[in-house]
């Protein structure tokens, strides 16, 4: 394995529909899938990701690159508490985008194994959500019709826990 | 060990016993899709991928909403993030979601809704406990979120922040119960009550 130029090394990522991002290692390490494809030596020049498309793969990029460059919480204590608000302030900017956008984030961030950005897509969906009836997160979720209870399925399960549903 | 289930993307969990194939392959086209039940005994696992056929994105079946084609694992970490009692209601929301909160793998009994509730504390939390045992044998996921990894099974944590009382006690005390009967390995419970049990001998 070649970690003599770690710093300035490139990986190319390949999008669903063929786009191509050239960035930095660090950047790419971010994902553990492909940290583990690179120290395995599994990892050729290009990484095609052929479930993630190019709108997506952008974001998460953006996220890593945010994420790469931030100082890790044992570095220094004194950039620590800015660092940390920095980058608090980023992700919440970050999450300000359409319900499927995050969901297709969601999605690639399982698959590439990035684990702040699993939770921070985790807790976005959960905060909008927060407080909602039924009938209004099965809209937000854009949950598929045909996969609905019966009225007399949705009655059984409320009475099963009528106590949550007073 | 006797035998790995994998869970991951596939539904049901793949189920392995150590024995003598080299290679297997789970091939996953796009993410949604399931995989057949997959019983492979006797079999030594020195390999296993997870192929994915290019360009089979999320979008190819328009039929499955996306976040009903998330893995368990995530609809649990969503979870996490709600109230206990959204979560025991998400179970109307679609056939998807009906048994989803019987096996999430960590209650959080803090709840905000509760304190608006009349009912006496460790009646809610026995009311989530049972239900969840209600759904022992229809749950697909119940045993997993049980027996997976040869009895290594995943802790419960459960956040219980109130001020105590006796009501309190008996909510630990189901709590406790319900763990040793479900074979919990870990239980985290983080809470007041130690202190304030100081401050009312």
């Amino acid at each position: 394995m070649s970690t003599s130029s770690s710093s300035s090394k490139k990986i190319v990522l390949k999008s669903a529909d063929n786009e191509t991002f050239e960035i930095d290692e660090i950047v790419a390490l971010e994902s553990q899938a492909i940290k583990n494809m690179i120290e395995d030596e599994c990892a050729d020049n290009v990484i095609p990701l052929g479930n993630i498309d190019s709108k997506t793969l952008s974001k998460i990029i953006e996220y890593c690159k945010k994420h790469a460059e931030s100082p890790k919480k044992d570095d220094n204590a004194d950039i620590d508490e800015k660092a940390v608000e920095d980058l608090k302030s980023f992700d919440a900017e970050f999450a300000k985008v359409d319900m499927p956008l995050i969901q297709d984030i969601l999605m690639a961030a399982n698959f590439l194994n990035i684990d702040n950005l699993i939770g921070l897509m985790c807790r976005t969906i959960a905060d909008r959500i927060k407080g909602k009836t039924p009938e209004e997160i099965r809209k937000i979720l854009n949950i598929n019709k045909n996969d609905l209870l019966s009225p007399e399925q949705e009655a059984k399960a409320r009475e099963e826990n009528s106590w949550a549903f007073d | 060990m006797k035998s790995l289930v994998f869970h991951s993307d596939l539904k049901p969990p793949v189920v392995v016993t150590f024995g003598t194939v080299i290679e297997v392959v789970v091939r996953v086209v796009g993410i949604a899709t399931t995989v057949p039940k997959w019983h492979a005994e006797d079999f030594i696992i020195v390999k296993i991928t997870f192929e994915y056929k290019p360009g089979s994105g999320k979008r190819m079946d328009v039929e499955v909403d996306r976040l009903s084609s998330l893995p368990d694992k995530l609809i649990y970490k969503i979870l996490s993030y709600v109230d206990i009692v959204y979560c025991v209601r998400s179970s109307v929301l679609s056939s998807r979601w009906r048994f989803l909160w019987t096996s999430m793998p960590s209650l959080n009994f803090a709840s905000r809704e509760l304190y608006k509730s009349s009912s006496r504390y460790h009646e809610f939390v026995n009311n989530v406990l049972s239900g969840r045992e209600l759904y022992k044998s229809s749950s697909p996921y119940y045993d997993f979120v049980n027996n997976v990894l040869s009895g290594d099974v995943p802790s419960v944590s459960l956040n219980l922040a109130r001020t105590v009382d006796e009501d309190h006690e008996l909510s630990v005390k189901r709590i406790v119960e319900y763990a040793f009967s479900h074979n919990i390995q870990q239980l985290t419970m983080i809470g007041t009550f130690i202190d304030c049990r100081s401050q009312y001998p």
